[in-house]
Order: structure tokens, then sequence, then C-alpha cells
């Protein structure tokens, strides 16, 4: 890292830089940019060719470049000078050696009258001009072509700020801004035809910019220079994007988040009821985001999920959230698990068969986006606003999916890789899913509860919904009564695994009469579901059960609105169906070890009270 | 932060100078770098570092450091009084 000759010193990361910097900074920071200071960039010498001065963009073009991973080595034409230099070989043009050429022309550069004077002609001046440009600039290309082999950029035509007959003009069948679009659409038909020219879309930047901020008469005035200098670093930041994309291909999956990204909240806490996404604020800005990345999946960008969370949980939200735009169908693949993000990212561009380069990762968590910078350098991280209203804008800044032309291929990529998962998921479904369980290292401590643990045991039966058995909402002196009572056991099951201790996660309260012990309540934190954690408890109560001399163990089944998913979790257990009167009850003999403790998870016993 | 200090540093980016070797007397014949093309770049750097708006006639009179220097200090004092 050197210092330049004002004695400061270069940003060794071009990448973060400040998205504001004022004209002296981009002065100074084009010099040590050139200077190759700082992080390797990719150099491009790009030539412009203009009908205007274009020469003021240059440090905004150097600095610019650098947040595209490209250090811009530029050289400007004189102004107005497009066939003489493109057809001399001998020309300053060729003896540059550009790796692009950018063609800026604007008609009324060449006509002022044919804008101004719109109606002298009935706009037929106006259209003559706009063809003429267009086939000028497919000549230029063409002349460009026979000698070298990069990409061209081609200028398409803006809206002049102030048309003749201002109000009038959107009136009209041949107005000035019509006559414009359509020698746009023209341009870039004329354009492609030859290969590797493409349009770069000044005008789309200068309607988003503001037609009126463009310019600043002075400017234009003094040095004939029709971009004001604030618009300047917006029309380099632009064209250096449109450099980028005309030589590297677009990234080929978008990987993203779930909690807090595509939905808002945490489905794990919030359950799917409780996650925000819907068409009110603040859940529109979430569903817009699903549409955005609906939006890149058409143009064949893979969608693929890596999320900290259990993944039945998370498909049931796709299964069953009705404002749900993107569906489990949509995903080329999904990584659902407590595994670090930047593994997850790796294993994703396995499956899909692409570079992990290919990928770009979109998460809400600075934590996750700094894991996976660091860990796996190679994947596109997408610096993710704060504010959720923010991240539709931050996906369309991810230039790593530009791409100026799209296919036939690029359209139906996304079916082919689903087809492909599916597959695939038929064929390896079940055994992964065991190796998997077996890789957590889970150790399930069981116990009775005691002060310590009565707080966190009324908080379960008194939130869980979902993997409830029977709702019943004992309150904390209730479960200290059955706790108490010799012929009530309240047990409890703590579980923690290689990637930390997730907690008291799952209660079973059992009232014995009769010889029969009946499972009054059993629920679980959805948190570690399809772990086998539910077996691990039930064992453990059927232990209680022959210790107090049942015979039977009975469960109970109270269907409500919620709990649906755990409707058929006493038959898979290995208990019968018993006569029912609303309660649906299924029993089993305390001695049957159908139901025993699960190998792959570890068992620990607490001390009554401890814990 | 006043004025000088400020102005020194925008002319050091612009032209590529020592920030400490800018001095009230420097002006296109002293600094190769200054030319009327970069004198425009000087134009947008002075307008974004002070806030100020040159017209267009005058933006060939700044054409030393304590011109230019004069012509802020008239903007901030008219501008604060």
């Amino acid at each position: 890292m050197g210092a330049d000759s004002t004695g400061r010193r270069a940003p060794r990361d071009w990448h973060a830089l400040p998205r504001d910097l004022k004209p002296a900074d981009y002065m100074r920071l084009a010099r040590q940019v050139t200077a190759g200071d700082g992080e390797p960039l990719e150099p491009v010498r790009v030539a412009c060719l203009s009908s205007y001065s274009l020469g003021f963009v240059e440090p905004f073009l150097v600095v610019e470049g650098t947040r595209f991973g490209l250090r811009v080595v530029p050289y400007f034409g004189e102004f107005g000078q497009f066939e003489q230099v493109l057809a001399d070989p001998e020309s300053r043009l060729y003896a540059f050696a550009p790796d692009v050429l950018v063609l800026a022309l604007r008609p009324e550069d060449l006509d002022p009258d044919a804008v101004t004077r719109f109606h002298a002609s009935g706009g037929t001046r106006l259209r003559a001009l706009a063809r003429e440009a267009v086939e000028r600039l497919a000549r230029c290309t063409a002349m460009f072509r026979e000698r070298a082999t990069g990409p061209v950029l081609v200028a398409n035509f803006a809206a002049p700020a102030d048309p003749p007959m201002s109000l009038f003009d959107a009136n009209l069948t041949e107005s000035v801004a019509g006559t414009i679009v359509t020698a746009n659409a023209e341009l870039a038909s004329a354009i492609h035809a030859h290969a590797g020219a493409v349009v770069w879309d000044y005008a789309g930047l200068v309607a988003a910019t503001g037609s009126t901020r463009w310019t600043d008469r002075r400017l234009w005035a003094l040095g004939r220079i029709p971009v004001s200098a604030e618009c300047q670093p917006l029309m380099a930041r632009h064209l250096a994007r449109t450099i980028r994309a005309s030589r590297r291909p677009p990234a080929k999956c978008l990987v993203f988040d779930l909690d807090n990204t595509i939905w808002g909240g945490v489905v794990g806490d919030d359950g799917v009821e409780g996650i925000r996404l819907g068409d009110d604020y603040p859940g529109n800005a979430y569903k817009a985001l699903q549409r955005s990345a609906l939006a890149l999946n058409d143009r064949g960008i893979l969608l693929a999920v890596a999320s900290k969370n259990d993944e039945e949980v998370v498909r049931n939200v796709f299964r069953e959230h009705p404002e749900m735009l993107l569906s489990w169908e949509h995903l080329a693949a999904a990584r659902i698990n407590w595994q670090p993000k930047s593994q997850n990212l790796r294993a994703i561009a396995d499956e899909l068969n692409i570079g992990s380069d290919a990928l770009v990762f979109f998460d809400d968590n600075p934590v996750e986006r700094a894991e996976v910078r660091r860990n796996a350098p190679e994947v596109g991280v997408i610096e993710v606003p704060t504010d959720p209203l923010d991240y539709v804008a931050a996906l369309a800044d991810a230039f790593q999916f530009d791409q100026l032309a799209l296919s036939e291929e690029d359209r139906g990529r996304s079916d082919m890789y689903q087809r492909e998962r599916q597959r695939r998921a038929l064929a390896t479904g079940a055994e992964s899913v065991e190796d998997f369980l077996a890789s957590l290292d889970m150790v399930a401590q069981v116990g009775q509860a005691g002060q310590a643990t009565l707080g966190r045991i009324a908080q379960l039966v008194g939130k869980t919904n979902q993997f409830n058995l029977t709702t019943r909402r004992h309150s904390q002196a209730d479960l200290q009564a059955m706790a108490d009572d010799p012929n009530g056991v309240v047990a409890w099951l703590r579980l923690r695994d290689r990637f930390g201790d997730q907690g008291l996660v799952a209660v079973g309260v059992l009232r014995v009469a009769e010889r029969q012990a009946v499972i009054d309540t059993l629920v679980m934190s959805c948190r570690v579901m399809n772990r086998h954690v539910e077996r691990a408890l039930v064992a453990y109560l059927n232990e209680h059960a022959a210790r107090l001399g049942c015979d039977g163990i009975v469960g109970e089944y109270i269907p409500t609105k919620k709990n649906a998913m755990v409707r058929d979790l006493y038959p898979a257990l290995g208990f019968a169906p018993m006569e029912g009167d609303g309660v649906e009850r299924f029993v089993k003999l305390v001695g049957d070890d159908a139901c025993a403790w699960p190998a792959m998870i570890a068992r620990e016993d607490a001390a009554r009270d401890a814990s | 932060m006043t004025i000088v200090p400020r102005l020194h540093a925008v002319i050091a980016d612009v032209f590529g100078v020592r920030e400490d070797a800018v001095t009230d007397d420097d002006s296109p014949d002293s600094i190769e770098a200054w030319d009327s093309a970069t004198h425009i770049q000087l134009v947008f750097a002075l307008e974004a570092e002070f806030g100020v708006r040159f017209e267009p006639q005058e933006i060939a009179d700044l054409a030393s450091v304590a011109a230019i220097r004069r012509r802020i200090e008239r903007e901030v004092t008219d501008g604060s009084g």
C-alpha cells in the first residue's frame, strides 16, 4: 500500500468504499487506483467515443470501477469523432488497445434543431436524425469488430428534459418522447446484430435519476458537459457496472436466509401464524422481496435456502402460509440445519454442480455475512440494509446477477434444476437424515420438575401450540402440585448438541390411576422437531410408569387448529388406538420396548431438584 | 474547520500536489496539472466542499488560490451575516 503525491494513504479494500464521496475524494482516489494501490483489481482498458465532453467522468469511472473489482484504464477520443478513428488502423484508439469500446452519441448534439424545433418539420427531422444515429452506431460497431474482439457498449438515447411544447408533447401521436422510445428499440435490435455488442442503458439511468437533475446548464455552456457534477458518479457507477456485465457471466444462484429475510420474525419462536408476511406493512416488505427473487428465477437464476431452522417447521410455512409467493418447488436446493452457512453454501454449490463463486448470499444477519466472507470468500455477499423496505433495492443492486442477454436456456434452467432435485431426493433421502441426526452428537438430560425448572416448564406448557398433544394449559401452581403428588410425574428433557445447548425443550406430565399411566401433557419446542427427542421423552415416561406399577401407558390427543402435526404421534410410537369419547386415546403395554430410547441420542439422568 | 486548510486539501486532491506545499500564491502558472479542463474539476470539488455555487461568469476569475480563498470567505461571511 503506497501513499500518493498528496501524502495520503489509499484504502486497502476498494469494494468497501463509502457510497458517498466528494469530487475531491474521487480525484485523489483515482490517482491511487491508477498507481495500483490497495487490493488487486482486474485491469480493463476502456475507450470512449462521444458526441460531447465525456472525459470529465474519468476520475469517477476509475473509482467507481473498483466497486466491481475493476481497475479501469480509460481513453477518451476527441468529441464528435467516431468513424475517423474507428476506420484508421493507425489511430490512437487502436494504439491504446481497448478491451471495451463505449459509444455515446446524443442525436441533439448532431442537430439541436431536430429536438428543439421538432414541430417545424412535423417531427420528420428528428425521426430521420434518430434513424441516422442508429445506422451510424451500428456501422461504428461493425468497424470496431473488424479490428478488435472486445465488447462494444452503445449508449441509448435519453429523452430531453424539456421537450418543445412541454405539456403538449405527451398528447401528440408524434412526440419527441415517442420518437426517442422508438429509436431506442431500433437501436437495440441494430446493435444486437453484432457479436459482443450491447446497449448501455443511459436513457434508463437518466430517467431513474431525473432528467432535470441530470444536467447543469453551466457545465453544458462552459464545457459541453451534459452531466452535472452531482450525477457524474452515478453515470460512472452505471457505466462501470455495465462494463463488468459485458465481460462476466451472471451468478447462477441466489441463496437466501428465511427468518427476517423472506418473512418477518423468527418462525421457530413466532410460529407460522406469527410471522410477518402479507400485503400490509411490514409483511409487504418481505413479500416484495419474494417477488423480486421470483423475477430473478424467471430469467434463469436458481434459488436456494440456507437457514438455521428446523426443516419441518420451514416446510410447513412454505406449505401452509397463504401469503408465501415462493413455493418449495422454486428451490433448487435447501440447507436447513445448524451448520455454519459457509459450509452450507459450498454444499449447495456441490449439489447444483456449480462453482461456489457462482453463488450470491442474502442474509439479514451481519454475523452470518461476516462468517461467509471469512470462510467462503468466493461467494458474493449482498450488504443487506437494516430496513426490510430496502431489501428489494439491495437485490436490484446485486451486480453479480447482471446479464446483458437472455437465452431460451436461461428461461428453462430453473425447471430443469427442480426436476433434478426431486429425482435426487427420492434416491438419497432416508439414509442422509439418519446420518445427519447422528452427526449432531445429541445429548438429552432428563429429570423431574424441581424449583429450578418449574418456571420454564410452565412457560412451555403455557405457550406451545403446535407440538402439544392435549393443549392443557396447567398453571405453574398446578404443575407444582402434580410434581409433588406421588401418583404424578412432571418430567422434562434438556437437549444439547454439537452446536450448543438448546435448553429445556420438552415436558411430559403423567397421571397414574388404576394401574394405568396417562400422558396428560406432552409438549416440545418446534426447534428440535424431527430429531427423535419426543421418542426419548416418551421412553423416559414409560420407565416412570413401570416404576409406579402400571400395566399400560395411555397417550391422549386433543385436536386443535394448530396441533395437526402431532395427530399421528402415538401410532407412530407403537401405541394402539382405544375407544374414544372426544379425546383420542392410544395405549401400549409398559413392558413393550418398541418405544425404546433412540440410539442417536446419548442420555444423562439429572438428580431430582437439580437443574 | 477554517477555510484555508480545507481549500488546500481540495487543491491537493484535484491536482495531486502535496497539501502542505499549497500556498496563497499558487495558480495555473505554478501547478502543472491546473489547466482549463482540470479547472472545471476544481470547480466541481469546491462547490461540493464548501456548499457554494459559482456563477458561470466568475468561474474563469478563480485563477489562483488567493482568488478562490477570497471568494469563499466572502460567501461564508455573507452567509453568516
